[in-house]
C-alpha cells in the first residue's frame, strides 16, 4: 500500500471560500489539508464549502479535522458545507456520524445556500 | 539531569501497557524483552523468603507515611530482583508496580534505581512493539476478516445523549469530573487529575453533547498550574487507546477496536503529533477495506440513523 496523495485547489467567490482535495486523506495527507483549512479560516474565510468530488478515501484523520475546522468556524461565527461527496466518503462520514453535524449537498450551489 | 527524567516519564505510561501487551504474547517473549535484558544486567536474586505479593503490600502500607519516599526506588528495585527468582507473573507485576510509582510521583522517578531500570527495559520492550506492530496488522486483518456481520455493525452505533436522560447525564458527569478535579488538584494529586480526564474524554468525546469547552477550560487550567499537562494528557490518551486497539486485535474484540478507532479520530482531530497517529490510520484503512468488501457500508448506515 503506497502513500496516499493529496491536491487542493481553492477559490473564493462571493465570500464563500470552497476547498476542493482531489485523492486520499489519510494520517500521511492530514497535515496538507489541515494547513489549507488554517490557512484560509486565518485569513478571514469563515463561510468554507469542502467539495469532496475529487475525494476517493477519509481516514478518521480528515474528518477529525472537519470537526476541529467546524469547532474553530463556530467561534468566529462561520459556518461549513460539504458537496459531492463521493459515495465511499460519503459512507465513511455518516458512519463516523460527521453527516449530522454537516449536511452533505448533492452540488456546491446547494452548499452555497448552507453557509 | 530532571530535564531528561521529566521526558522519560512521558514514556512510563507506554512501558506498563508493553508489559501488558508482551504478557498476552507468551512465556518466551515475556523471557526474551524484559526477564533476559534485566538478568542480564544483573538484577536477579533468588536470596528473598517472602513472596512479591507480600514484599508490594508491605510496600504500599509504608508508603502511606511521607517519610517512606526515599525509600521506595531502591525497594521496588529489590522486589524486582527477588520477583525474578519467583516467576514471569510476578516479574510482571513487580515491573509494572515500579512503573507507576515512577510514574506518579517525580520524586521516585529521579532515582538513580528508576533510571537504570527504564535504561535497561525501554529498548528491548520497544524492539518488541516493532515487530509486534506488523503482526498487529495481519491479526486485525483476520479479525476483521473472519467477524460476524452483526459484530461489525454494532460497534458503529453511536451513544446517544442528546435526549432525556441521556443529556442529564451527561451534564451531571461534567459537574462530576470538575468536582473531583477541584479535590485532586487540592491534594496536589496532578496524576489523578489527568486520569479523571482522560477517562472522561475517552469515554464522551464522540457524543453529540460532549462538553469540550468544559473540558478545554480544565485542561488550560491544569496546564497554568503544571506545565506540560497537557501534551502529556494527550500523549496518555493516544497510549490508552492504542493499548486498547492492540488488546482488543489480540483478544478479536472487533468491536472494541472499531470505537476506539473512532474515538481517536474525534480526539486528536488529525492531530499527526499525535502518539500512534500513523499505525492507528494503517488499521483504520485494513477495517474499511473490508467494509467494503463485505459490502456492509449499507447495512452500517442503518446502523448510525438508528433504523
Amino acid at each position: 500500500m503506497g502513500e496516499a496523495l493529496l491536491k487542493i485547489s481553492e477559490s473564493v467567490n462571493d465570500g464563500i471560500c470552497v476547498i476542493t482535495p482531489s485523492g486520499d486523506i489519510d494520517a500521511h495527507t492530514a497535515p496538507q489539508f489541515k494547513e489549507a483549512i488554517e490557512k484560509n479560516i486565518a485569513s478571514g474565510n469563515i463561510r468554507i464549502v469542502f467539495d469532496f468530488s475529487s475525494l476517493n478515501y477519509i481516514s478518521s484523520a480528515g474528518i477529525g479535522l472537519l470537526n476541529a475546522a467546524l469547532n474553530s468556524l463556530k467561534g468566529k461565527g462561520g459556518k461549513m458545507s460539504i458537496a459531492c461527496a463521493t459515495p465511499s466518503v460519503n459512507d465513511t462520514l455518516e458512519v463516523m456520524y460527521f453527516t449530522r453535524k454537516v449536511p452533505v449537498r448533492k452540488n456546491i450551489d446547494s452548499a452555497k445556500k448552507d453557509v | 539531569m530532571e530535564e531528561k527524567v521529566k521526558t522519560r516519564t512521558g514514556y512510563v505510561l507506554e512501558m506498563v501497557k508493553n508489559i501488558r501487551i508482551l504478557a498476552l504474547n507468551g512465556k518466551n517473549n515475556f523471557r526474551k524483552y524484559l526477564f533476559d535484558p534485566l538478568y542480564e544486567a544483573g538484577w536477579y536474586n533468588d536470596t528473598s523468603r517472602q513472596s512479591t505479593v507480600k514484599l508490594i503490600e508491605r510496600m504500599k502500607e509504608q508508603e502511606r507515611d511521607p517519610s517512606f519516599i526515599h525509600t521506595i526506588a531502591p525497594q521496588c528495585k529489590r522486589l524486582i530482583c527477588y520477583s525474578m527468582a519467583e516467576g514471569l507473573s510476578a516479574l510482571g507485576n513487580s515491573s509494572i508496580f515500579f512503573l507507576e510509582k515512577i510514574q506518579w510521583d517525580q520524586r521516585v522517578s529521579l532515582s538513580s534505581e528508576s533510571i537504570e531500570f527504564t535504561d535497561i527495559i525501554m529498548p528491548p520492550l520497544n524492539e518488541f512493539m516493532k515487530m509486534n506492530s506488523e503482526n498487529n496488522e495481519k491479526l486485525f486483518t483476520e479479525a476483521v476478516a473472519s467477524a460476524k456481520k452483526d459484530e461489525i455493525l454494532t460497534a458503529f452505533v453511536p451513544v446517544r445523549l442528546s435526549s432525556g436522560g441521556g443529556k442529564i447525564k451527561l451534564d451531571s458527569e461534567i459537574k462530576r469530573l470538575y468536582n473531583n478535579i477541584q479535590i485532586a488538584s487540592k491534594y496536589q494529586n496532578i496524576p489523578k487529575c489527568m486520569k479523571l480526564l482522560s477517562t472522561y474524554i475517552i469515554q464522551y468525546s464522540d457524543n453529540d453533547d460532549y462538553a469540550r469547552g468544559d473540558v478545554e477550560k480544565l485542561i488550560d487550567a491544569m496546564t497554568k498550574r503544571e506545565p506540560g499537562f497537557d501534551t502529556d494528557l494527550k500523549n496518555t490518551m493516544a497510549i490508552d487507546l492504542y493499548y486498547r486497539i492492540r488488546k482488543s486485535v489480540h483478544s478479536g474484540e472487533i468491536r472494541t477496536t472499531i470505537q476506539a478507532i473512532r474515538k481517536y479520530g474525534y480526539i486528536f482531530e488529525g492531530d499527526s503529533s499525535a502518539k500512534h497517529f500513523y499505525d492507528i490510520d494503517r488499521l483504520e484503512r485494513i477495517l474499511y477495506k473490508i467494509i467494503t468488501e463485505k459490502d456492509l457500508w449499507k447495512e452500517l448506515k442503518k446502523e448510525s440513523r438508528g433504523q
